[in-house]
């Protein structure tokens, strides 16, 4: 029997999930093995694999180390004050979002990581130990090795060489942008391993062969495909979208252990009934119950401690938090569709230019593949009308529609046909 | 003498969707007598589509277009059968399951008919497409709903010709071709306008239709004529009443178009319903008798055309409004909302604009104990009630308002003023710029200042700050798409001379031959969108098509503020098309342009160090 929370973890959910590495962690985790993962192929069979991590703490301490900007470390690299404060400015937009961060504070360097908008961006974790920098785990903790763990092992050999190809689209090699430039200036300032090292959190990951793995490829070969929107537009739904699916596999996969019905999540969409925000709160109560109990029976006997449990349950609702399907990361939360991860579950549902109708899309795939309750069918298979009157569940999809519409992710015809895709954003 | 019954009244009563008998909105209850049969080009592409041989031509466009209209009048004009024929064969023989060859003694293409696409089931549909695809002695029309026709195209059974339609209607988004081959023809009658600029737009032919004399004669014996709201619309918009109807009739259509051209279809079912109601305004002769007999004068001005387009009277609820959505989008666009100093003062206080007396400015306030008169020709002055509380005052000022608004909406109608001013006081500062550029032709020195606001208004999108006479576009890198502390990168700059403001249509014209079978030839056609190309390396272009309102959001944003709540769609989509265009051509040279603390700055990267020069 497992002991520990990352056990426990691994052999629910197939990977390490902790409150530490949620958001959008996983998905720098996985952009990071995706690209440095050593070998000329992306995404290796192999059973196990190496990487070259990279620390970036040139970069990332001239930003946000204010000893290190005042020292003047950094002359080597920057020729004056002037062009210092000019790069640092220009550096601190690229930073990753952090969700819990106080208003108006900053983080350490060691906190703070840049959004891999280009190859040269793309970096690990590090830390200072002693007088050197440590390349290690402190945010990045398994949540990525596991989407890429399942990735990298499917079966399906033209789904997986098309993900290869989608993701070497999305920083193509001939292509040296100013950005790329300036990042590899400032990257080959930092630390790197001088050799690949062996990942061993990602060969520990296995695939629990349940099907929702391949929802995941499925969702990131449609987004990589995405060519008509920009690269940036693509990095940023991937990260999104492998937020998504955690969170999805989370919830699922401890219901499946406890042998209950499929659990789902209720979104309140905004449309003033407050009979479905009570159940969409009640909801996320119940999906983190649901969880804590899966921990709790794959422990055994020995009980998993408060502080591994909150571990798990946190994975789970800062991920939703944090790519917006939770309305607030405290206070009164309820499932919600914000307009990020609503672009990213449209990416991940549509092909190319091809278009599905909107009833399909909160059919089959809100409901059907990533389990969200929006509409009167999801509700009515989800067996909620027996406790709620159907019409909430209609006003929620209408309101679905109307800020669907104004995002440019649907058109509507005046047939009552209306079309589901990425046509209004071009 | 006596209070008289007009039969047309009652006709146009059968095209409002809230009175019991509206049998005259869809083709299939009308009846043969008095039918209104408009002549339109798509009618006109259709025959000639026909006598050259077409395979397959599909109608799709929205609910109340005119499919079924049209393949009424085609059983008529190509099969030479007569209405009553036509609207028998339309009921019973449409469905595709059937052919209809013509009419003894007449030519004409054997035809089957799907009248609507949307009774089979999508599978169903789809295989009767590809029966038609192999079918070379027969034509197959079509009518399908532009999201029924999508969904049947992507369906499981799609064969060949659901692939090759499905090319040819992606494509002729792009290059507005109706057909290739002229074996299939695609006409999209959501291109179709009833404001149309070539021409009278339909809604100009169904009014002169409508309003003619001869319609209307019996009137002139009916003792409620000087107070009939009804009898004084017609004659504000006919041109055999009144000299100033043209103009009248001309700023409705610049109206509708303004709403067309923000993305509004409007059908023609829709346009008719609509001219029925702002002629009638719900009422029919016995309501007038009955309203004229209890107050001779001033209830009329709710029920004059121009109120009505922007504010239904009392009676009329919003449920029954909604049956005619272009009415719910029209408020939008009230030109009674908007106070344009020179047109107010003109307006209220030099009273020289109407003529005294007209029954649609009569109003009546209640003041004190009494009931004041008040004509609105002469402005506001009129209107004096000493309030001696709180809740009076509350009322003379609604009233106020409410005259203010009716004295504007009828300005928009009757003043003279020069073309694309018209858009500003529909709210559209920047409108008549977008029309300029529509018309095309523009002078270069006119042309180049368009481009440069608009240049202005995309740098601002981005967070950028330049100067007015900037001769490039400067793109940032997508990555700072969400940048809040103005510092980006540059990605890429683009000279102006590389950029092109033209009308959807031109950006069709390459097509060179195919000229006369592009959507303009096709149907009513009205340009609703300007187009920016940006030429690029190789002959390659990109283009990002602009509607009044993302013209109007960039145009606004030239002048250095953008309220991105308000555009947030609009901005979205901007902010894509640049992001695209930034990534497509990332310049390479070894400077780096940087735009930080609203200058622009160079980064050189020379030997490994990092240098960041001055801004300008």
């Amino acid at each position: 029997m497992p002991t520990t929370a990352p056990a426990i973890s691994r052999s629910l959910f197939g990977g390490v999930l902790d409150y530490d590495g949620a958001g959008h962690y996983p998905g720098l985790e996985l952009i990071n093995l995706v690209f440095c993962s050593a070998g000329e192929d992306l995404l290796p069979s192999s059973e196990k694999i190496s990487v070259t991590r990279r620390a970036h703490e040139f970069a990332r301490r001239l930003v946000w180390d204010e000893k290190f900007a005042q020292s003047r470390l950094w002359l080597d690299v920057l020729y004056d004050d002037e062009s210092k404060n000019a790069i640092r400015h220009l550096l601190k937009c690229l930073q990753l979002d952090i969700p819990n961060l106080k208003k108006g504070s900053e983080p350490s360097w060691e906190r703070a990581h840049f959004f891999p908008y280009t190859y040269s961006l793309v970096h690990w974790d590090a830390r200072i130990r002693g007088s050197r920098v440590s390349i290690e785990r402190r945010y990045l903790r398994g949540g990525g090795a596991l989407a890429f763990h399942v990735l990298r092992l499917d079966g399906d050999e033209s789904r997986l060489s098309r993900v290869r190809k989608g993701f070497r689209g999305l920083f193509p090699k001939d292509q040296e942008t100013p950005l790329e430039r300036l990042a590899a200036v400032l990257l080959s300032h930092g630390t790197c391993d001088p050799e690949p090292v062996s990942d061993e959190i990602e060969s520990d990951c296995h695939l629990m062969r349940d099907g929702y793995d391949d929802i995941l490829r499925d969702g990131m070969v449609n987004i990589l495909e995405h060519t008509e929107l920009s690269a940036v537009a693509r990095v940023r739904a991937l990260m999104n979208w492998t937020a998504f699916w955690l969170v999805l596999i989370q919830h699922r996969r401890a219901s499946e252990r406890l042998n209950r019905s499929p659990s789902f999540i209720i979104c309140d969409c905004g449309a003033g009934r407050p009979q479905l925000r009570r159940a969409s709160q009640r909801c996320l109560k119940d999906l983190q119950t649901t969880i804590l109990e899966a921990a709790d029976l794959e422990a055994g006997a020995e009980a998993l401690p408060r502080s591994g449990k909150n571990k798990l349950r946190g994975f789970f609702w800062a991920s939703a938090a944090t790519i917006k399907l939770l309305n607030a990361w405290s206070g009164r939360r309820h499932f919600t569709l914000g307009m990020d991860i609503l672009e990213s579950l449209v990416l991940a549902s549509t092909s190319g230019a091809a278009e599905i109708p909107f009833d399909r899309f909160t059919d089959e795939w809100l409901f059907g593949k990533y389990s969200l309750v929006v509409g009167r069918r999801g509700a009515e298979r989800g067996g909620l009308l027996s406790s709620f009157d159907a019409s909430i569940f209609e006003d929620n999809e209408r309101r679905l529609v109307t800020q669907m519409k104004a995002a440019g992710l649907l058109t509507e015809y005046s047939d009552a046909t209306r079309m589901v895709g990425t046509g209004g954003l071009r | 003498m006596a209070n008289k019954t007009a039969s047309h009244v009652v006709r146009l009563h059968r095209y409002l969707p809230f009175t019991p008998a509206h049998d005259q909105i869809y083709e299939e209850y009308q009846k043969s007598d008095d039918t209104l049969n408009l002549p339109t080009k798509a009618l006109s592409y259709l025959k000639l589509a026909l006598a050259d041989g077409a395979r397959i031509i599909v109608l799709t466009g929205d609910a109340g277009h005119g499919k079924t209209h049209l393949c009424r009048r085609v059983l008529q004009d190509h099969l030479g059968y007569t209405e009553e024929e036509a609207r028998e064969l339309i009921n019973k023989a449409c469905d595709g399951t059937t052919t209809i060859g013509p009419k003894k003694g007449s030519d004409g293409n054997i035809l089957r008919i799907y009248k609507d696409f949307s009774e089979p089931d999508i599978e169903t549909a789809a295989q009767g497409i590809n029966v038609a695809w192999g079918s070379e002695n027969e034509t197959t029309i079509i009518c399908a709903n532009e999201g029924r026709l999508r969904a049947v195209l992507e369906a499981k059974s799609a064969g060949d010709g659901c692939r090759a339609l499905q090319k040819q209607f992606r494509m002729s988004f792009d290059d507005g071709l109706v057909t290739r081959d002229g074996i299939v023809h695609i006409i999209n009658l959501n291109y179709q306008s009833v404001a149309s600029t070539d021409e009278e737009g339909l809604i100009g032919r169904t009014l002169k239709e409508w309003l003619d004399g001869r319609r209307w004669g019996i009137c002139q014996d009916c003792d409620s004529r000087a107070g009939c709201p009804i009898l004084r619309n017609r004659n504000m918009l006919s041109a055999q009443a009144s000299p100033t109807a043209d103009q009248r009739r001309k700023r409705l259509e610049v109206l509708l178009g303004t709403l067309e051209r923000l993305g509004t279809v409007i059908t023609i079912r829709e346009m008719l319903m609509m001219v029925a109601y702002l002629i009638t305004g719900g009422l029919e002769c016995t309501d007038v008798h009955e309203k004229k007999r209890r107050k001779p004068l001033g209830w009329q001005h709710r029920y004059a055309y121009y109120n009505l387009i922007f504010e239904a009277p009392d009676e009329i609820t919003p449920d029954m409004l909604a049956r005619i959505p272009v009415l719910l989008a029209l408020p939008r666009l009230d030109p009674g909302m908007r106070a344009i100093r020179k047109l107010d003062e003109h307006l209220l206080d030099d009273q020289s604009l109407f003529e005294p007396g007209s029954i649609d400015l009569a109003f009546e306030h209640r003041v004190n104990d009494g009931v004041q008169s008040i004509d609105g020709a002469f402005g506001i002055d009129q209107i004096i009630g000493y309030p001696r509380n709180r809740n009076e005052r509350r009322v003379e000022s609604a009233f106020i308002v409410s005259v203010t608004r009716s004295l504007r909406r009828r300005a928009f109608f009757d003043e003279a003023f020069e073309e694309g001013d018209e858009m500003s006081w529909l709210g559209f500062e920047h409108g008549g710029d977008f029309l300029a550029i529509v018309k095309g032709d523009l002078p270069a020195a006119r042309m180049t200042k368009l481009k440069n606001i608009v240049v202005r208004g995309l740098h601002t999108i981005q967070g950028l700050q330049t100067r007015s006479n900037e001769t490039n576009l400067h793109l940032v890198d997508p990555a700072f798409g969400k940048a809040t502390v103005h510092a980006a990168i540059i990605a890429r700059k683009i000279n102006i001379s590389k950029i092109k403001l033209l009308s959807k249509s031109r950006t069709w014209l390459p097509t060179g031959g195919n000229a006369n079978k592009t959507m303009v030839s096709a149907v009513d056609w009205l340009e609703r969108e300007i187009v920016i190309r940006v030429d690029q390396d190789a002959g390659d272009a990109a283009h990002f098509a602009l509607d009044l309102m993302t013209f109007d959001c960039i145009s606004r944003a030239a002048a250095g503020f953008l309220a991105t709540e308000f555009y947030s769609h609009d901005v979205r989509r901007i902010k894509t098309f640049l992001g695209r265009l930034a990534e497509s051509g990332s310049d390479q040279d070894q400077d780096i342009d940087l735009f930080l603390h609203g200058a622009l700055r160079t980064v050189s990267i020379d030997d490994g160090i990092i240098q960041v020069g001055g801004g300008y």
